[in-house]
């Protein structure tokens, strides 16, 4: 459903030259969960960035459905890949509310007439396990775990068919971020969607997703269905990756490569 | 008067602030012990109060809404009350912090030489290229290949692994008897967090200092602590063992954080009932004493 | 919803010299606005003369003294409030607006439009105030009130598209930003519905100090000659008609000089009052 082709980009801070991505291709299917793990300056941000239009690849190709992407696109075609990033604090404007900042996709994309808008708010925050009386609050008085939820909600707000998560709960406490990734994968049964999970956590790939694509460096390292890379991986890296999760019993010990 | 062998020993310590909005109750009276030598861990969630305890330990919170009671009782001195003066003798010396984000722990203006300088001078006066030279041997006792380098760098000159192994350097350079670390290892990559929690174990077990981790991390707990204090919204609801905590957790809280963190047999996500209980309100649970 | 409970108002009162300076400025206004109904003389503000009166000093009847047409000082000082409010009123009114717009276009849109706008902000910031001001009244022909508000707009709009360019560039990479983009939100939207609401806390504090600041540049145009024309009573021309007298006649130069003084100083106190409140730098 979305294809990358030989992607590459460079990126040039004074004389320092650093190759983000080089050459990947990957192929993400519909309903797909869909993981791209690495450590910092392994690239996967900067593919996310690229496939959301936020930045513009040096060479290569994104394709969603037969149609290409680029950086510039139609309204129509913005609706369909939504966003949640990593960092509940600034993902939500401080000076709006919760209504306004969920009603906003609602009008840009015209998803409900301007009588149906407050409903559909109310409904979109039922889906996140908020209710409706947070729609009058600001962010200043959320948890991070709420704001997160506001998060997911307003990114489901255009109705799209993929969303792309940028380490949505690394910021969050651990039994906030239990519940919040349940949510997350409810959500996509429920309306059949498609994910982009980027993270460096691999606990939480091995348990959600059923693709997975190892990064260093900008390049692929590793890419295949979840239950073979954990269970036979090729790459050295992938190895030395899965060994440093911090296990909390001896039998996940035992099963680290 | 009994002289006890804990280097650390809180005492019902209180910490409330006062707000606009009301009165906050931080900390609820928590007791925590450490003897020489010891690795502790503190494990909770944001708001547990893990992090205000380090400060009063180290006499950071000194504002006019602060209301501190309790006993913060080191080498069996209470310092909860010192002046800054006393704490200015302590800190450095005897008791040393590493923080989070180690290029923010650092000065970006001053080049490591100069930092480990300020640092070195907590020991006994000394020109600037006796300091100079002690960083060198520090750094290449904990296998630094070019330390020179390094001294001569700016803290945005190294990567986030090597300056977080700098500020354990740093830290350890005065041979403190307790070191305390404020979750050290999350902001590095995983593959860098075990180099740095290797680092921190053999540097203070040559000089048998205590440390007290502060975490919300269950692995990193399990790799490196010998003790356990499980606090939440300022109560420890739990403590233990290494073996006791991961073995047998008793407070429900316990069991929910090591529940919550998905697991690598990949069995899927762990289910929670909607409606938690309030931790707070579960009385403590204490392991028995195993011999 | 009593503004005086609210969280905010007690950050603000934190600092007693805020309040004082709430109240000096809620007096000038309340003033200003009752002025016919509280002077004892209104009449004396336009044509009016009273020789046998003149340049009597402050006593009971007229406690300001009379200036040397025999008219109340003490009327035409409260009517000289009015006059300093209007230009800082009028003068804000232009300037925010042009200046705030263009901040926001050169802050997010960047590139070309950025380098045009913010050079062209650059030459207005070289010249001094007061002397872009009477530059652009030396250029129109006879020197009345309206030009000197339009003259000192033209001096003050480049410090707030300063302003709102430093903070939109400082905001455009922030989460929410790039979220309004991913969703399709116009440029227009970003700038004005989402840049702008975070702009208001410095550009409230920037504006109620401002205010303060362009009675002054008025007043002291007003004492060159420019300005609010006789018989209108404006206190920087009322200062200028007395210096030639000192010290003999003091009343007629410290009174209106005075006024200013109070004025300024209640805007710029509750200016430094919003900014602790606001926590902001401007």
């Amino acid at each position: 459903m979305i294809k990358v082709s030989n992607i590459s980009k460079k990126f040039t801070i004074k004389n320092n030259t650093v190759q983000a991505l080089d050459d990947v291709s990957l192929l993400i299917e519909e309903h797909d969960c869909f993981a791209i793990v690495g450590e910092s300056g392994s690239g996967k941000t900067t593919l996310a960035n690229i496939i959301l239009g936020i930045y513009i690849q040096d060479s290569g190709e994104v394709w969603l459905n037969e149609k290409q992407l680029f950086s510039k696109r139609n309204l129509k075609l913005r609706k369909l890949i939504q966003f949640v990033q990593q960092n509940p604090m600034s993902t939500l404007n401080p000076k709006k509310t919760v209504y306004s900042t969920i009603s906003l996709p609602l009008k840009i994309h015209k998803i409900v007439n301007n009588n149906e808008i407050s409903e559909r708010v109310e409904k979109l925050l039922s889906y996140v396990g908020l209710e409706a009386e947070y729609m009058h609050r600001y962010p200043d008085t959320l948890s991070g775990g709420q704001k997160q939820r506001v998060a997911i909600a307003r990114a489901l707000a255009s109705e799209p068919k993929v969303l792309i998560l940028d380490e949505p709960t690394s910021a969050l406490d651990v039994i906030v971020q239990s519940k919040v990734l349940n949510l997350l994968l409810d959500i996509k049964e429920q309306f059949n969607l498609t994910y982009i999970f980027i993270t460096h956590d691999l606990s939480v790939v091995r348990n959600i997703a059923n693709k997975v694509v190892v990064m260093n460096k900008g390049k692929i390292e590793e890419l295949g269905a979840t239950n073979n890379v954990f269970n036979n991986p090729t790459s050295s890296y992938t190895k030395t990756l899965i060994r440093a999760i911090p296990t909390v019993t001896d039998e996940e010990d035992a099963i680290k490569p | 008067m009994s002289m006890s062998n804990k280097l650390l020993k809180i005492e019902n310590l209180e910490l409330s602030f006062k707000m606009y909005e009301g009165v906050f109750n931080v900390l609820k009276k928590i007791n925590l012990e450490l003897s020489k030598g010891e690795k502790v861990a503190l494990v909770g969630e944001s708001g547990s109060g893990k992090s205000v305890t380090t400060k009063l330990i180290l006499g950071l919170l000194n504002q006019k809404n602060v209301t501190k009671k309790g006993k913060i009782l080191f080498n069996d001195r209470n310092i909860l009350h010192f002046s800054q003066n006393e704490f200015k003798k302590i800190r450095g010396k005897n008791i040393s912090i590493i923080f989070q984000d180690p290029i923010a722990a650092l000065n970006p203006v001053f080049k490591i030489k100069d930092q480990f300088y300020e640092v070195n001078l907590n020991n006994k006066k000394m020109s600037k290229k006796d300091s100079f030279i002690r960083a060198c041997n520090a750094l290449k006792k904990v296998s630094i290949t070019d330390p020179e380098r390094i001294l001569e760098s700016y803290p945005f000159q190294l990567s986030g692994g090597l300056a977080q192994r700098v500020v354990i350097t740093m830290a350890m350079i005065n041979k403190p008897e307790l070191l305390l670390a404020d979750e050290p290892s999350t902001a590095l990559d995983v593959t860098i967090q075990n180099q740095a929690l290797d680092l921190m174990n053999d540097l203070t077990k040559e000089t048998n200092t205590a440390v007290l981790l502060i975490t919300h991390n269950m692995g990193v707990v399990r790799k490196f602590a010998e003790k356990v204090y499980v606090i939440y919204r300022g109560v420890i609801v739990e403590e233990g063992t290494k073996t006791q905590i991961f073995k047998n957790p008793g407070h429900p809280y316990t069991k929910a954080l090591l529940k919550s963190i998905p697991k690598l047999s990949g069995k899927g996500l762990p289910q929670f009932d909607e409606d938690a209980p309030d931790y707070a309100l579960i009385e403590k649970y204490t392991h028995s004493q195993q011999l | 919803m009593n503004i005086f409970k609210t969280k905010s108002y007690y950050k603000f009162s934190r600092n007693p010299l805020s309040v004082i300076g709430l109240v000096i400025v809620t007096f000038v206004v309340l003033l200003t606005l009752f002025a016919p109904y509280i002077t004892p003389f209104p009449e004396h503000v336009g044509p009016f003369t009273d020789f046998a009166n003149k340049s009597k000093p402050p006593s009971w009847k007229n406690i300001f003294g009379t200036d040397n047409i025999g008219r109340d000082i003490f009327t035409r000082v409260i009517f000289g409030y009015r006059i300093s409010l209007i230009l800082g009123v009028v003068v804000l009114s232009i300037a925010v607006p042009i200046g705030v717009a263009m901040g926001l276009c050169a802050g997010y849109i960047g590139k070309k439009t950025e380098l045009v706008l913010m050079r062209i902000t650059d030459i207005f910031l070289a010249i001094p105030a007061l002397v872009l001001a009477l530059s652009i009244i030396g250029l129109l022909d006879r020197p009345n009130l309206l030009y000197t508000m339009m003259a000192v707009s033209m001096a003050w709009w480049p410090w707030y598209t300063r302003l709102i360019y430093n903070i939109t560039r400082s905001i455009k990479t922030e989460g929410y930003i790039t979220a309004a983009e991913i969703m399709g939100a116009s440029k227009l939207h970003i700038m004005f519905q989402e840049i702008l609401p975070n702009c208001l806390p410095s550009l409230l504090t920037k504006i109620t100090l401002d205010l303060g600041f362009v009675i002054l540049v008025g007043s002291s145009l007003s004492f060159l000659g420019l300005g609010a024309q006789p018989p209108t009573p404006d206190l920087g021309t009322m200062v200028a008609k007395g210096a030639s007298v000192l010290p003999d006649i003091w009343w007629f130069s410290l009174f209106p000089g005075f006024a200013i003084l109070i004025v300024v100083l209640g805007f710029n106190l509750v200016g430094d009052g919003l900014k602790d409140m606001f926590d902001v730098d401007v």
